[in-house]
Order: structure tokens, then C-alpha cells, then sequence
């Protein structure tokens, strides 16, 4: 595995990431397979989300009557 | 006879045929009621001016022809049955992107739902394993809404249904839902164009829906019309929904949707406490029978449990790159034997 120093391009856009991240407006994108810093992301709109959310909005479907 | 076409499948000769395991209904019917006892306090629904709907899925909401096709054939099928006259419903997924929202697949409600002449409660055990599956192939499918069935000519959501989608929505994505309202023999004599106002509607209760309704779907006496719901709407919308040409991407889960809800709680609860665990389907054209099978890594390399799922029937399998064996697992509910199985491989047992 590559564990060579971040430049200052790299350094500059992960410390931009971590703030917004910090302020809540935005989320930290992460490639799975390498764990690489990938970008920055709407924290709700451009992020897909992880298999727990879908799966818990799954079984918190409502009983569907007529009142 | 299919434990032995199965094991050919799966490269090694039969040994034993596969044990028979009890039902998971009443896995199911627990994850029902304590959906009902959580049911949520009356909300009282507060009609906005058509002026302040929200456009966000306005003309951008598509839905594949092959999903269409499903939900009508599933509300026709349904109302030949002897549960007919209850109502329905689909459970709709999707993909939300900048230029529009898809609809793609529509998990049916599973033959252990609760439902009656004015209610229904999905089995929702069944759908997420079945969506579990579904996003190892499609990783950015997510929840849409719903769609269910009214038995009567109510051709948009009730009160009821407000209640519980009002505080379902706020766990979608962007915070908004899609919903779609089957009805059965809708008279379109009575009903020019698709104007709200002109809709026969019975048991109508004055709650009105926001804007103009612009399409439905139709196929013989089946209707469906379509809404949206945000996080602190006062009332539903209409909603434009546009076919276009596509599959049903829950086809191959719908054909296995038998084994899949037979085995749903205990697929449920170990995919919990194992998240090593691999699902998959046997495509149907390669088995007689519906077929699922987990994979569980071992702890030695190169080795991994096999638990094969064909109808009601189970078969354990210790996979080796030399000698694969079959393992004759106890006769109890899926998930205590998957951990019996594991504890004798364990202790270096087979029996």
C-alpha cells in the first residue's frame, strides 16, 4: 500500500472537506476499496445512502388505512 | 430429487437430502405488530393553497414500463384471490439522481402481510432482505414511497394514510415520498380529463389534494394516481409521473419471493450478526424450484459455509477448494441452525 505524504493541492481540498464537514454542510467522500480521499458532496442530496438508512426506512413503512 | 439437481449445480455429488424447516411467519407477523403498536397519534391533515406546492418532483418522476406492468398485473391477480377484496400494496425503489427521480422496482407486499378492507401493513422483512439483495447488484437503489390500494373509489390518500406517511417521510432521501393510490373499477364516465375536482369520490372527508392532477395509469379496471409528500407538508400533492421504457429490476426477486419470505426473519436477523454474509439467487432458468444461497466465510482460507434455501428446505454445505461436504444441519428455525452448524465446524464436528 502507497502511504506517501498528501501534497499541498491534496492537503488543501481535505482540510477544505473536514471544515464544511465540521460546519455540517457537507460530507466526506471516501473510496471503499482504498480508503482514498474522493471529494466533498451534498450531505443530504449527493450522497447515497449507507444500507442501514434504506433498510430502516424499509421497516418504519407505516400501516397504510383508511381513518 | 432437488436437493440432488442442486448439488449438481453447485459442482459435487448429492449426499442427503435437504431438511425441512418451520415457517418464519411468526417473525413477520412481530415486525407487523409492533408496526401497529407504534402507530402514530392523530395528525390532522391542513389543506394548503395550490399555490404553495413544492415543485420538486414536478416533470421530473419516471417510472419503467416493466414496474407498471407489475403493480397491474399483481392488483389484477390480487383481486382474484380470495384476499381480493383487502387491500394492497408495493413498496417503491428507485434512484434519485440531479436530473430526475426513476422508479425502477416494485416489491410486492408478501403473503404474510396484515392487511383488511381498509388497511394494509407490508411485510417489511421480507422487502428489506429482498432490497438487500437487490443492492448488491444496484448500489444506489434507495426507498421511493409506496403504493397501495383503496377498496373503495377514494382515488387519493385518506387521513389515515396521512398520518403515518407524515412522519414516514422525514427517513427518505431529500426528505420527501412518492405515493401512488390503486383503485379497482374507477369510472372514467364520470370523470372527464383528470381534474381533482371532478373526481367521483366516495367517503371523500374535504381533504383536498394541492395542485392538478396530471396523469394516472390505467389497465382495464385497474387505476392508479399518484402524490407527494414532503417533511411539513400540510397535505399531499399530485404528482406528474411519466412511463418510459424500462424492466422491473425486482423481476428475478419477485420470482423468488417465496423462499425469500419464508426465510426472511432469520436471513434478517443473521445479516446483523454477520456482516461477512453473502446473498444471492440462483437464477430461475438454472433450478426447478426458487433457490437462494448465503455465504459465510470460514476461518480458514479458501473455505466458506454454503447454506442453500430451495422452497422450504435447507442444506448446509462446507465449500473447500479440495473435498466440498455436505453438513446435515438440525431441524430448527434457519438461524439457530446456521449457528449450531458453525459452532460443530468449530469443534472440528460434523454431526
Amino acid at each position: 500500500m502507497d502511504f506517501r505524504p498528501m501534497d499541498s493541492e491534496e492537503r488543501r481540498r481535505l482540510l477544505d472537506a473536514l471544515r464544511g464537514n465540521a460546519a455540517g454542510a457537507s460530507s466526506i467522500k471516501m473510496d471503499p476499496r482504498t480508503t482514498t480521499f474522493t471529494g466533498t458532496g451534498s450531505m443530504d442530496a449527493d450522497t447515497p445512502r449507507g444500507e442501514n438508512q434504506v433498510i430502516d426506512a424499509i421497516k418504519s413503512v407505516p400501516v397504510h388505512y383508511q381513518a | 430429487m432437488l436437493g440432488r439437481l442442486l448439488l449438481r449445480i453447485l459442482g459435487f455429488g448429492a449426499k442427503g437430502k435437504l431438511s425441512s424447516f418451520p415457517t418464519e411467519l411468526g417473525a413477520s407477523m412481530d415486525s407487523a405488530s409492533v408496526a401497529m403498536a407504534e402507530m402514530p397519534a392523530a395528525v390532522e391533515p391542513s389543506p394548503s393553497d395550490i399555490g404553495e406546492a413544492s415543485d420538486k418532483y414536478s416533470g421530473t418522476v419516471k417510472i419503467n414500463s416493466g414496474v407498471l406492468r407489475t403493480m397491474f398485473e399483481d392488483f389484477h391477480a390480487h383481486r382474484g384471490t380470495a384476499r381480493g377484496e383487502e387491500e394492497t400494496g408495493w413498496l417503491l425503489i428507485g434512484r434519485r439522481e440531479s436530473a430526475g427521480v426513476v422508479i425502477e422496482a416494485a416489491l410486492p407486499p408478501g403473503e404474510f402481510r396484515d392487511a383488511g378492507v381498509a388497511h394494509v401493513n407490508m411485510n417489511s422483512t421480507a422487502q428489506s432482505v429482498a432490497m438487500r439483495i437487490l443492492k448488491k447488484a444496484h448500489p444506489d437503489l434507495d426507498v421511493l414511497g409506496v403504493a397501495h390500494t383503496h377498496p373503495g373509489r377514494l382515488n387519493r390518500p385518506s387521513h389515515g394514510d396521512y398520518q403515518g406517511d407524515s412522519l414516514w417521510v422525514p427517513k427518505l432521501r431529500k426528505r420527501e415520498g412518492i405515493f401512488a393510490i390503486g383503485v379497482w373499477d374507477f369510472d372514467k364516465t364520470l370523470n372527464s380529463g383528470c381534474d381533482a375536482a371532478k373526481y367521483q369520490l366516495e367517503e371523500d372527508d374535504g381533504a383536498d389534494v394541492r395542485g392538478v392532477c396530471s396523469s394516472s395509469h390505467s389497465s382495464g379496471r385497474a387505476h392508479f394516481f399518484w402524490f407527494a409528500l414532503a417533511q411539513g407538508d400540510g397535505w399531499y400533492r399530485h404528482l406528474s409521473v411519466e412511463e418510459m421504457p424500462g424492466e422491473d429490476l425486482g423481476r428475478e426477486i419477485r420470482g423468488h419471493w417465496e423462499v425469500i419470505e419464508h426465510f426472511a426473519g432469520s436471513i434478517d436477523r443473521l445479516v446483523h450478526m454477520q456482516p461477512a454474509l453473502q446473498m444471492g439467487l440462483i437464477p430461475l432458468e438454472m433450478m426447478e424450484v426458487p433457490t437462494m444461497v448465503l455465504c459465510q466465510p470460514l476461518a480458514r482460507e479458501g473455505e466458506e459455509l454454503q447454506v442453500v434455501l430451495q422452497g422450504r428446505e435447507v442444506g448446509f454445505f462446507r465449500m473447500t477448494p479440495e473435498n466440498p461436504e455436505e453438513i446435515v444441519g438440525p431441524s430448527e428455525r434457519l438461524d439457530a441452525a446456521f449457528y449450531e452448524v458453525m459452532a460443530r465446524l468449530a469443534r472440528g464436528a460434523r454431526k
